[in-house]
Protein backbone atom coordinates (compact mmCIF):
# COMPACT_ATOMS: atom_id res chain seq x y z
CA UNK A 1 0.00 0.00 0.00
CA UNK A 2 2.74 2.41 0.55
CA UNK A 3 4.26 1.47 -2.79
CA UNK A 4 0.46 3.04 -3.98
CA UNK A 5 0.95 5.77 -2.48
CA UNK A 6 4.25 6.48 -3.78
CA UNK A 7 2.50 5.58 -7.31
CA UNK A 8 0.51 8.47 -6.45
CA UNK A 9 3.05 10.97 -5.50
CA UNK A 10 4.81 10.41 -8.99
CA UNK A 11 2.29 10.25 -10.93
CA UNK A 12 1.16 13.24 -9.31
CA UNK A 13 4.70 15.15 -8.94
CA UNK A 14 6.75 13.53 -11.39
CA UNK A 15 5.15 13.39 -14.44
CA UNK A 16 3.22 16.57 -14.75
CA UNK A 17 5.08 18.63 -12.35
CA UNK A 18 1.78 20.63 -11.46
CA UNK A 19 -1.15 19.33 -10.12
CA UNK A 20 -3.05 21.59 -12.85
CA UNK A 21 -2.94 19.97 -16.05
CA UNK A 22 -0.89 22.09 -18.49
CA UNK A 23 -4.10 22.69 -20.48
CA UNK A 24 -5.74 24.34 -17.46
CA UNK A 25 -2.93 26.62 -16.35
CA UNK A 26 -3.26 27.91 -20.08
CA UNK A 27 -7.20 27.93 -19.71
CA UNK A 28 -6.78 29.68 -16.22
CA UNK A 29 -4.87 32.64 -18.41
CA UNK A 30 -7.35 33.14 -20.61
CA UNK A 31 -10.11 32.57 -17.90
CA UNK A 32 -8.12 35.93 -16.27
CA UNK A 33 -7.92 37.99 -19.61
CA UNK A 34 -11.45 36.64 -21.39
CA UNK A 35 -13.98 35.10 -18.79
CA UNK A 36 -16.75 34.44 -21.68
CA UNK A 37 -13.90 32.90 -24.11
CA UNK A 38 -12.19 31.04 -21.32
CA UNK A 39 -15.86 29.84 -20.16
CA UNK A 40 -16.73 28.64 -23.94
CA UNK A 41 -13.36 26.36 -24.28
CA UNK A 42 -13.91 24.71 -20.88
CA UNK A 43 -17.82 24.22 -22.51
CA UNK A 44 -16.03 22.52 -25.61
CA UNK A 45 -13.86 20.48 -23.89
CA UNK A 46 -15.74 18.92 -21.21
CA UNK A 47 -19.44 18.90 -22.10
CA UNK A 48 -19.97 15.79 -23.77
CA UNK A 49 -17.86 13.66 -21.35
CA UNK A 50 -19.63 15.16 -18.51
CA UNK A 51 -22.65 14.74 -20.04
CA UNK A 52 -21.48 10.76 -20.25
CA UNK A 53 -20.59 10.77 -16.70
CA UNK A 54 -23.67 12.11 -15.41
CA UNK A 55 -25.65 9.26 -17.95
CA UNK A 56 -23.91 6.45 -16.17
CA UNK A 57 -26.23 7.65 -12.93
CA UNK A 58 -29.22 8.56 -14.53
CA UNK A 59 -29.49 6.65 -18.01
CA UNK A 60 -31.14 9.52 -20.30
CA UNK A 61 -29.45 11.00 -23.07
CA UNK A 62 -32.18 13.84 -22.20
CA UNK A 63 -31.82 14.45 -18.36
CA UNK A 64 -27.52 14.09 -18.60
CA UNK A 65 -27.85 17.43 -20.77
CA UNK A 66 -29.96 18.97 -18.09
CA UNK A 67 -27.89 18.46 -15.35
CA UNK A 68 -24.47 19.28 -17.21
CA UNK A 69 -26.19 22.52 -18.13
CA UNK A 70 -27.26 23.28 -15.10
CA UNK A 71 -23.58 22.93 -13.96
CA UNK A 72 -22.48 25.18 -16.42
CA UNK A 73 -25.40 27.76 -15.54
CA UNK A 74 -24.36 27.95 -12.08
CA UNK A 75 -21.11 28.61 -12.74
CA UNK A 76 -21.60 31.15 -15.40
CA UNK A 77 -23.93 32.90 -12.79
CA UNK A 78 -22.07 32.92 -9.60
CA UNK A 79 -18.72 33.63 -12.30
CA UNK A 80 -17.54 30.51 -10.66
CA UNK A 81 -14.49 29.80 -12.73
CA UNK A 82 -13.09 32.69 -11.27
CA UNK A 83 -13.51 31.26 -7.63
CA UNK A 84 -12.30 27.69 -7.79
CA UNK A 85 -9.51 26.69 -6.77
CA UNK A 86 -7.57 23.60 -7.85
CA UNK A 87 -8.46 22.42 -11.71
CA UNK A 88 -11.76 22.69 -13.08
CA UNK A 89 -11.65 19.42 -14.44
CA UNK A 90 -12.18 17.77 -10.94
CA UNK A 91 -14.33 20.50 -10.28
CA UNK A 92 -16.68 19.68 -13.18
CA UNK A 93 -16.54 16.31 -12.25
CA UNK A 94 -17.65 16.72 -8.69
CA UNK A 95 -21.02 19.21 -9.29
CA UNK A 96 -21.65 16.99 -12.29
CA UNK A 97 -21.61 13.70 -10.19
CA UNK A 98 -23.20 15.54 -7.24
CA UNK A 99 -25.91 16.70 -9.26
CA UNK A 100 -26.84 13.25 -10.87
CA UNK A 101 -27.05 12.36 -6.94
CA UNK A 102 -29.48 14.33 -6.30
CA UNK A 103 -31.68 13.97 -9.62
CA UNK A 104 -31.65 10.13 -8.54
CA UNK A 105 -32.97 11.11 -5.36
CA UNK A 106 -35.86 12.84 -6.39
CA UNK A 107 -36.48 10.64 -8.61
CA UNK A 108 -36.22 7.17 -6.15
CA UNK A 109 -37.18 9.19 -3.73
CA UNK A 110 -34.60 8.88 -1.14
CA UNK A 111 -36.66 10.42 1.59
CA UNK A 112 -34.40 9.82 4.26
CA UNK A 113 -31.42 10.67 2.56
CA UNK A 114 -33.05 13.88 1.45
CA UNK A 115 -33.47 15.38 4.94
CA UNK A 116 -29.52 14.84 5.72
CA UNK A 117 -28.10 15.91 2.28
CA UNK A 118 -27.99 19.25 1.53
CA UNK A 119 -26.67 20.38 -1.89
CA UNK A 120 -22.72 20.16 -1.61
CA UNK A 121 -22.20 21.59 -4.64
CA UNK A 122 -20.02 24.14 -3.50
CA UNK A 123 -17.89 22.01 -1.20
CA UNK A 124 -14.47 21.45 -1.73
CA UNK A 125 -13.96 18.40 0.34
CA UNK A 126 -15.02 15.31 -0.29
CA UNK A 127 -14.29 11.84 1.83
CA UNK A 128 -12.75 8.97 0.31
CA UNK A 129 -16.21 7.50 0.62
CA UNK A 130 -18.45 10.28 -0.88
CA UNK A 131 -16.37 9.58 -4.18
CA UNK A 132 -16.06 5.58 -4.31
CA UNK A 133 -19.44 5.33 -3.10
CA UNK A 134 -21.22 7.21 -5.79
CA UNK A 135 -19.23 5.82 -8.24
CA UNK A 136 -19.83 2.17 -6.71
CA UNK A 137 -23.53 2.97 -7.36
CA UNK A 138 -22.73 3.60 -11.26
CA UNK A 139 -21.71 0.38 -11.84
CA UNK A 140 -24.41 -1.05 -10.18
CA UNK A 141 -26.81 0.46 -12.27
CA UNK A 142 -24.88 -0.60 -14.82
CA UNK A 143 -25.08 -4.28 -14.01
CA UNK A 144 -28.54 -4.08 -13.08
CA UNK A 145 -29.36 -2.79 -16.70
CA UNK A 146 -27.01 -5.84 -18.18
CA UNK A 147 -28.78 -8.28 -16.06
CA UNK A 148 -31.96 -7.05 -17.14
CA UNK A 149 -33.82 -9.35 -19.95
CA UNK A 150 -32.42 -9.10 -23.83
CA UNK A 151 -35.52 -7.63 -24.78
CA UNK A 152 -36.32 -5.34 -21.51
CA UNK A 153 -32.63 -3.77 -22.14
CA UNK A 154 -32.85 -3.68 -25.84
CA UNK A 155 -36.03 -1.44 -25.63
CA UNK A 156 -34.33 0.43 -22.44
CA UNK A 157 -31.29 1.07 -24.11
CA UNK A 158 -33.11 2.50 -27.47
CA UNK A 159 -35.00 4.51 -25.41
CA UNK A 160 -32.66 6.34 -22.92
CA UNK A 161 -29.10 6.10 -24.69
CA UNK A 162 -30.55 6.93 -27.93
CA UNK A 163 -33.23 9.17 -27.22
CA UNK A 164 -35.48 7.50 -29.69
CA UNK A 165 -39.44 7.75 -29.38
CA UNK A 166 -41.54 4.82 -28.67
CA UNK A 167 -42.83 4.25 -31.88
CA UNK A 168 -39.33 4.15 -33.53
CA UNK A 169 -38.58 1.42 -30.94
CA UNK A 170 -41.46 -0.63 -31.47
CA UNK A 171 -40.46 -0.30 -35.41
CA UNK A 172 -37.21 -1.11 -34.78
CA UNK A 173 -37.81 -4.35 -32.11
CA UNK A 174 -41.21 -5.30 -34.15
CA UNK A 175 -43.81 -4.98 -31.33
CA UNK A 176 -46.29 -2.42 -30.36
CA UNK A 177 -46.23 0.49 -28.69
CA UNK A 178 -47.64 -1.01 -25.61
CA UNK A 179 -45.33 -3.50 -25.59
CA UNK A 180 -42.52 -1.03 -25.39
CA UNK A 181 -43.99 0.83 -22.61
CA UNK A 182 -44.47 -2.62 -20.74
CA UNK A 183 -40.50 -3.49 -21.26
CA UNK A 184 -39.30 0.18 -20.18
CA UNK A 185 -41.62 0.55 -16.97
CA UNK A 186 -39.93 -2.99 -16.09
CA UNK A 187 -36.90 -1.69 -16.30
CA UNK A 188 -37.31 1.44 -14.16
CA UNK A 189 -38.96 -0.49 -11.67
CA UNK A 190 -36.17 -2.89 -11.44
CA UNK A 191 -33.58 0.14 -11.56
CA UNK A 192 -35.54 2.29 -8.94
CA UNK A 193 -35.11 -1.15 -6.41
CA UNK A 194 -31.39 -1.19 -7.08
CA UNK A 195 -30.65 1.95 -6.53
CA UNK A 196 -33.14 2.63 -3.54
CA UNK A 197 -31.87 -0.43 -2.08
CA UNK A 198 -28.10 0.36 -3.25
CA UNK A 199 -28.76 4.01 -1.51
CA UNK A 200 -30.10 2.38 1.54
CA UNK A 201 -27.56 0.23 2.09
CA UNK A 202 -25.50 3.27 1.48
CA UNK A 203 -27.25 5.14 4.20
CA UNK A 204 -26.88 2.20 7.04
CA UNK A 205 -24.08 0.61 6.28
CA UNK A 206 -21.30 3.92 4.69
CA UNK A 207 -21.80 7.12 6.17
CA UNK A 208 -22.07 7.84 2.34
CA UNK A 209 -23.62 11.94 2.90
CA UNK A 210 -22.13 13.07 5.97
CA UNK B 1 -0.15 1.68 -17.54
CA UNK B 2 0.77 3.01 -13.99
CA UNK B 3 -0.66 0.29 -11.25
CA UNK B 4 -2.80 3.34 -9.31
CA UNK B 5 -4.19 3.78 -12.79
CA UNK B 6 -4.99 0.12 -13.91
CA UNK B 7 -6.71 0.15 -10.39
CA UNK B 8 -8.71 3.38 -10.90
CA UNK B 9 -9.83 2.01 -14.33
CA UNK B 10 -10.93 -1.28 -12.74
CA UNK B 11 -12.74 0.46 -9.98
CA UNK B 12 -14.46 2.35 -13.05
CA UNK B 13 -15.56 -0.57 -15.43
CA UNK B 14 -16.52 -2.05 -11.60
CA UNK B 15 -14.56 -4.72 -11.86
CA UNK B 16 -12.04 -4.18 -8.73
CA UNK B 17 -11.45 -6.44 -5.87
CA UNK B 18 -12.56 -5.31 -1.93
CA UNK B 19 -9.23 -4.90 -1.38
CA UNK B 20 -7.83 -2.76 -4.14
CA UNK B 21 -11.14 -0.57 -3.24
CA UNK B 22 -10.06 -0.30 0.42
CA UNK B 23 -6.66 0.90 -1.28
CA UNK B 24 -7.56 3.53 -3.28
CA UNK B 25 -10.23 4.55 -0.56
CA UNK B 26 -7.21 5.45 1.36
CA UNK B 27 -4.65 7.06 -1.38
CA UNK B 28 -8.02 9.17 -1.76
CA UNK B 29 -7.85 10.41 1.43
CA UNK B 30 -4.98 13.09 0.37
CA UNK B 31 -6.77 15.84 -1.63
CA UNK B 32 -3.79 16.00 -4.17
CA UNK B 33 -4.25 12.38 -4.78
CA UNK B 34 -8.35 13.22 -5.47
CA UNK B 35 -7.25 15.73 -7.96
CA UNK B 36 -5.08 12.99 -9.86
CA UNK B 37 -8.29 10.49 -9.58
CA UNK B 38 -9.97 13.09 -11.11
CA UNK B 39 -7.56 13.30 -13.72
CA UNK B 40 -7.53 9.41 -14.59
CA UNK B 41 -11.18 10.01 -14.33
CA UNK B 42 -11.73 11.93 -16.88
CA UNK B 43 -9.03 9.84 -19.17
CA UNK B 44 -11.37 6.79 -18.43
CA UNK B 45 -14.58 8.71 -19.90
CA UNK B 46 -13.38 10.35 -22.84
CA UNK B 47 -12.54 6.55 -23.58
CA UNK B 48 -16.17 5.34 -22.63
CA UNK B 49 -18.04 7.65 -24.07
CA UNK B 50 -21.64 5.86 -25.19
CA UNK B 51 -24.09 8.52 -26.07
CA UNK B 52 -23.57 10.94 -28.92
CA UNK B 53 -23.71 15.30 -27.97
CA UNK B 54 -23.92 17.94 -30.07
CA UNK B 55 -21.37 20.21 -28.19
CA UNK B 56 -22.39 23.03 -30.73
CA UNK B 57 -25.92 22.78 -30.66
CA UNK B 58 -25.47 22.87 -26.95
CA UNK B 59 -22.87 25.85 -26.53
CA UNK B 60 -25.59 28.02 -28.72
CA UNK B 61 -28.57 27.40 -26.88
CA UNK B 62 -26.43 27.96 -23.52
CA UNK B 63 -25.68 31.54 -24.57
CA UNK B 64 -28.67 32.30 -25.65
CA UNK B 65 -30.54 31.20 -22.40
CA UNK B 66 -27.98 32.63 -20.47
CA UNK B 67 -28.32 35.86 -22.43
CA UNK B 68 -31.91 35.91 -21.68
CA UNK B 69 -31.56 34.55 -17.85
CA UNK B 70 -29.83 37.67 -17.51
CA UNK B 71 -32.76 39.76 -18.03
CA UNK B 72 -35.16 37.77 -16.48
CA UNK B 73 -33.12 37.37 -13.74
CA UNK B 74 -32.62 41.02 -12.86
CA UNK B 75 -36.80 41.51 -13.45
CA UNK B 76 -37.42 38.84 -10.88
CA UNK B 77 -35.35 40.38 -8.32
CA UNK B 78 -37.11 43.42 -8.53
CA UNK B 79 -40.48 41.70 -8.76
CA UNK B 80 -40.22 39.77 -5.21
CA UNK B 81 -40.20 43.35 -3.56
CA UNK B 82 -43.48 44.19 -4.63
CA UNK B 83 -45.78 44.62 -2.06
CA UNK B 84 -44.34 48.34 -1.34
CA UNK B 85 -45.61 51.37 -3.75
CA UNK B 86 -42.17 52.66 -4.34
CA UNK B 87 -41.06 49.08 -5.37
CA UNK B 88 -44.29 48.79 -7.91
CA UNK B 89 -42.48 52.17 -9.29
CA UNK B 90 -39.21 50.77 -9.30
CA UNK B 91 -40.62 47.78 -11.63
CA UNK B 92 -42.31 50.12 -14.09
CA UNK B 93 -39.27 51.77 -14.57
CA UNK B 94 -36.72 49.38 -14.71
CA UNK B 95 -39.31 47.35 -17.57
CA UNK B 96 -39.24 50.61 -19.48
CA UNK B 97 -35.66 51.02 -19.71
CA UNK B 98 -35.78 46.79 -21.17
CA UNK B 99 -38.05 48.04 -23.45
CA UNK B 100 -36.49 50.83 -24.49
CA UNK B 101 -33.18 49.38 -24.15
CA UNK B 102 -34.62 46.93 -26.88
CA UNK B 103 -36.56 49.70 -28.80
CA UNK B 104 -32.86 51.38 -29.41
CA UNK B 105 -31.05 48.05 -29.99
CA UNK B 106 -33.37 47.57 -32.81
CA UNK B 107 -33.72 50.90 -34.15
CA UNK B 108 -30.04 51.26 -34.45
CA UNK B 109 -30.22 47.84 -35.93
CA UNK B 110 -32.77 48.28 -38.76
CA UNK B 111 -31.22 51.85 -39.31
CA UNK B 112 -28.03 50.75 -40.26
CA UNK B 113 -25.86 48.60 -42.66
CA UNK B 114 -23.68 46.20 -41.25
CA UNK B 115 -21.08 44.22 -43.05
CA UNK B 116 -19.86 41.36 -40.65
CA UNK B 117 -16.85 38.26 -41.43
CA UNK B 118 -16.55 34.99 -40.29
CA UNK B 119 -13.41 33.02 -39.86
CA UNK B 120 -10.57 33.22 -41.98
CA UNK B 121 -12.82 35.29 -44.10
CA UNK B 122 -11.32 39.36 -45.56
CA UNK B 123 -13.82 41.44 -47.30
CA UNK B 124 -13.53 44.75 -49.46
CA UNK B 125 -16.38 46.75 -49.23
CA UNK B 126 -17.05 50.22 -51.00
CA UNK B 127 -19.67 52.84 -49.15
CA UNK B 128 -21.59 55.24 -50.81
CA UNK B 129 -19.07 57.72 -50.49
CA UNK B 130 -16.48 56.00 -52.41
CA UNK B 131 -14.73 55.11 -48.94
CA UNK B 132 -13.27 51.58 -49.51
CA UNK B 133 -13.14 49.71 -45.83
CA UNK B 134 -11.19 46.26 -46.16
CA UNK B 135 -12.53 43.76 -42.99
CA UNK B 136 -10.52 41.27 -41.59
CA UNK B 137 -11.82 38.22 -39.85
CA UNK B 138 -14.21 37.85 -37.21
CA UNK B 139 -14.89 41.89 -37.60
CA UNK B 140 -18.40 43.83 -38.04
CA UNK B 141 -18.64 47.53 -39.83
CA UNK B 142 -21.65 49.34 -38.95
CA UNK B 143 -22.57 52.05 -40.97
CA UNK B 144 -25.87 54.06 -40.02
CA UNK B 145 -27.93 53.96 -43.24
CA UNK B 146 -29.90 57.42 -42.87
CA UNK B 147 -27.20 59.93 -40.92
CA UNK B 148 -26.63 62.07 -44.50
CA UNK B 149 -25.07 65.22 -42.59
CA UNK B 150 -21.67 63.13 -40.89
CA UNK B 151 -19.99 60.14 -42.52
CA UNK B 152 -20.08 57.88 -39.28
CA UNK B 153 -18.89 54.12 -39.15
CA UNK B 154 -18.43 51.56 -35.98
CA UNK B 155 -16.09 48.96 -35.73
CA UNK B 156 -15.50 45.98 -34.13
CA UNK B 157 -12.18 44.04 -34.77
CA UNK B 158 -9.64 44.90 -37.72
CA UNK B 159 -9.75 46.56 -40.62
CA UNK B 160 -7.70 48.76 -43.29
CA UNK B 161 -9.55 52.19 -44.54
CA UNK B 162 -8.89 53.91 -47.58
CA UNK B 163 -11.45 57.23 -46.88
CA UNK B 164 -12.36 59.27 -49.95
CA UNK B 165 -12.14 63.19 -49.54
CA UNK B 166 -15.54 64.50 -50.15
CA UNK B 167 -15.89 68.54 -52.20
CA UNK B 168 -17.81 69.61 -48.99
CA UNK B 169 -14.58 68.35 -46.49
CA UNK B 170 -17.29 66.54 -44.28
CA UNK B 171 -15.57 64.40 -41.49
CA UNK B 172 -15.23 60.71 -41.77
CA UNK B 173 -15.67 59.04 -38.08
CA UNK B 174 -14.57 55.89 -37.05
CA UNK B 175 -16.23 54.91 -33.40
CA UNK B 176 -15.41 51.84 -31.48
CA UNK B 177 -17.37 50.15 -28.57
CA UNK B 178 -14.13 51.81 -26.39
CA UNK B 179 -14.31 55.45 -25.90
CA UNK B 180 -12.03 56.05 -28.86
CA UNK B 181 -12.96 57.34 -32.32
CA UNK B 182 -11.07 58.70 -35.24
CA UNK B 183 -11.42 61.28 -37.24
CA UNK B 184 -10.55 62.21 -40.64
CA UNK B 185 -10.76 63.82 -44.16
CA UNK B 186 -8.94 61.53 -46.31
CA UNK B 187 -6.29 59.22 -45.57
CA UNK B 188 -5.26 55.45 -45.55
CA UNK B 189 -5.04 53.66 -41.84
CA UNK B 190 -5.23 50.20 -40.23
CA UNK B 191 -7.67 50.25 -37.16
CA UNK B 192 -7.37 47.20 -34.98
CA UNK B 193 -10.12 47.04 -31.70
CA UNK B 194 -10.62 43.75 -30.31
CA UNK B 195 -11.10 43.37 -26.56
CA UNK B 196 -10.24 46.69 -25.48
CA UNK B 197 -7.35 47.04 -27.19
CA UNK B 198 -7.11 49.93 -30.05
CA UNK B 199 -4.50 50.16 -32.32
CA UNK B 200 -4.40 52.96 -35.13
CA UNK B 201 -1.47 53.08 -37.75
CA UNK B 202 -1.41 55.97 -40.30
CA UNK B 203 0.02 55.55 -43.26
CA UNK B 204 -1.39 58.10 -45.38
CA UNK B 205 -2.76 61.74 -44.68
CA UNK B 206 -3.56 63.60 -40.95
CA UNK B 207 -5.92 61.97 -38.73
CA UNK B 208 -7.27 62.90 -35.39
CA UNK B 209 -8.38 60.62 -32.39
CA UNK B 210 -10.34 60.94 -29.74
CA UNK B 211 -10.32 59.31 -26.26
CA UNK B 212 -11.19 59.61 -23.11
CA UNK B 213 -14.11 61.82 -23.70
CA UNK B 214 -12.83 65.26 -25.34
CA UNK B 215 -8.85 64.30 -25.26
CA UNK B 216 -7.51 64.77 -28.36
CA UNK B 217 -4.23 63.70 -30.17
CA UNK B 218 -2.78 64.28 -34.33
CA UNK B 219 -0.94 61.64 -36.28
CA UNK B 220 1.58 61.89 -38.95
CA UNK B 221 1.92 59.28 -41.33
CA UNK B 222 4.01 56.12 -39.75
CA UNK B 223 2.54 57.11 -36.23
CA UNK B 224 1.30 54.03 -34.76
CA UNK B 225 -1.45 54.86 -31.83
CA UNK B 226 -2.70 51.96 -29.09
CA UNK B 227 -4.45 52.18 -26.09
CA UNK B 228 -4.92 49.14 -23.55
CA UNK B 229 -7.87 48.54 -21.33
CA UNK B 230 -5.95 46.55 -19.12
CA UNK B 231 -3.25 49.92 -18.59
CA UNK B 232 -5.45 51.95 -19.86
CA UNK B 233 -2.73 54.17 -20.84
CA UNK B 234 -2.33 55.87 -24.83
CA UNK B 235 0.51 55.53 -26.45
CA UNK B 236 2.42 57.20 -29.92
CA UNK B 237 5.47 55.26 -31.35
CA UNK B 238 6.62 55.28 -34.17
CA UNK B 239 5.97 52.04 -36.35
CA UNK B 240 9.38 50.06 -37.36
CA UNK B 241 7.58 47.67 -39.46
CA UNK B 242 4.59 48.95 -41.16
CA UNK B 243 3.98 45.97 -43.01
CA UNK B 244 3.42 43.73 -39.89
CA UNK B 245 0.34 45.58 -39.32
CA UNK B 246 -1.02 45.31 -42.94
CA UNK B 247 0.07 41.55 -43.55
CA UNK B 248 -3.24 40.14 -42.59
CA UNK B 249 -4.79 41.55 -45.98
CA UNK B 250 -2.85 38.92 -47.82
CA UNK B 251 -3.24 36.01 -45.29
CA UNK B 252 -0.17 36.80 -44.25
CA UNK B 253 1.40 36.23 -40.27
CA UNK B 254 4.85 38.49 -39.08
CA UNK B 255 6.47 37.29 -36.16
CA UNK B 256 8.75 39.24 -34.47
CA UNK B 257 9.54 36.77 -31.58
CA UNK B 258 6.17 36.32 -30.62
CA UNK B 259 5.29 33.63 -27.86
CA UNK B 260 2.85 31.24 -29.47
CA UNK B 261 0.44 32.21 -26.26
CA UNK B 262 0.23 35.33 -28.25
CA UNK B 263 0.29 33.54 -31.06
CA UNK B 264 -2.93 31.91 -30.10
CA UNK B 265 -5.02 34.93 -29.56
CA UNK B 266 -4.20 36.16 -32.89
CA UNK B 267 -5.88 32.60 -34.19
CA UNK B 268 -8.65 32.98 -32.36
CA UNK B 269 -9.61 35.87 -34.11
CA UNK B 270 -8.53 35.38 -37.19
CA UNK B 271 -9.91 31.29 -37.66
CA UNK B 272 -11.97 31.06 -34.38
CA UNK B 273 -9.88 28.25 -33.37
CA UNK B 274 -8.39 27.95 -29.68
CA UNK B 275 -4.34 26.60 -29.64
CA UNK B 276 -3.83 23.63 -26.83
CA UNK B 277 -0.32 22.76 -26.21
CA UNK B 278 -0.16 19.32 -24.29
CA UNK B 279 3.19 20.70 -23.00
CA UNK B 280 2.50 23.96 -21.62
CA UNK B 281 6.41 24.86 -22.05
CA UNK B 282 5.22 25.46 -25.25
CA UNK B 283 3.29 28.60 -24.86
CA UNK B 284 6.46 30.17 -23.77
CA UNK B 285 7.99 29.24 -27.84
CA UNK B 286 8.97 31.95 -29.89
CA UNK B 287 8.45 32.46 -33.44
CA UNK B 288 10.09 34.40 -35.95
CA UNK B 289 9.42 35.20 -39.65
CA UNK B 290 6.29 35.02 -41.62
CA UNK B 291 4.41 33.02 -43.65
CA UNK B 292 1.12 32.50 -45.00
CA UNK B 293 -1.84 30.72 -44.11
CA UNK B 294 -5.24 30.87 -45.33
CA UNK B 295 -7.09 28.39 -43.19
CA UNK B 296 -6.61 27.04 -39.75
CA UNK B 297 -5.16 23.79 -41.74
CA UNK B 298 -2.81 25.26 -43.07
CA UNK B 299 -1.38 27.00 -39.92
CA UNK B 300 -1.31 23.20 -38.15
CA UNK B 301 0.81 22.55 -41.41
CA UNK B 302 3.41 25.23 -40.78
CA UNK B 303 3.53 25.19 -37.06
CA UNK B 304 4.41 21.63 -37.22
CA UNK B 305 7.68 22.47 -39.26
CA UNK B 306 8.44 25.15 -36.90
CA UNK B 307 8.10 23.85 -33.88
CA UNK B 308 9.25 20.31 -35.06
CA UNK B 309 6.37 18.59 -33.09
CA UNK B 310 3.06 17.43 -34.38
CA UNK B 311 0.07 19.43 -34.54
CA UNK B 312 -3.39 18.38 -35.50
CA UNK B 313 -6.52 20.28 -35.80
CA UNK B 314 -9.75 18.60 -33.82
CA UNK B 315 -12.78 20.90 -34.25
CA UNK B 316 -12.08 23.88 -32.97
CA UNK B 317 -8.94 22.78 -31.33
CA UNK B 318 -5.56 22.68 -32.65
CA UNK B 319 -3.53 20.32 -30.44
CA UNK B 320 -0.22 20.54 -30.20
CA UNK B 321 1.42 17.46 -29.15
CA UNK B 322 4.64 17.25 -27.14
CA UNK B 323 7.46 15.94 -29.41
CA UNK B 324 8.35 13.20 -26.72
CA UNK B 325 5.36 10.90 -27.20
CA UNK B 326 5.71 10.14 -30.88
Amino acid sequence: MGNLNEDFEKSSVGESKNIFNENEVFIKKIIESDYKRGFEILFRMYYSRLCNHANRFVYSKEVSEDIVMEVFKGIWENNLFNKVYGPYKAYLYRSVRNRAITYLKNEVCFDTLNEIHSEKIESHEESPDEIMSTLELANKIELAINSLPFKCKNAFLLSRKEGKKYIEIAEELNITVSAVERLINRALTKLKKVIYFFGFILYYLKPLFE
Amino acid sequence: MNTIKKIIFDFLSGNSTSSQKKILSECLISPKNQILFYEILDEWQMNHEHINIDVDEALQSFLISADSSNNKFKVIQNATVGSNPIKWYAIAVSVFLVFSLFAAFYYFELNSTIYKTGNAEIKTIKLNDGTLVTLNANSKLTIPRFDFSKRVALLEGEAEFKVRHTKDNSHFIVKTNNDFEIEVLGTEFLFYSRNKVNRVLLTKGKIQVNYFSGKHLSMKPGDLVSLEGSTNRIQLTRATQTARYSAWKSHQFYFEGTSLLEFSNLLNEQFGVELICEDSTMYERRLMGYFKAESSDQVAKVLSLLLDVPVEQRGNFLIVHSSKND
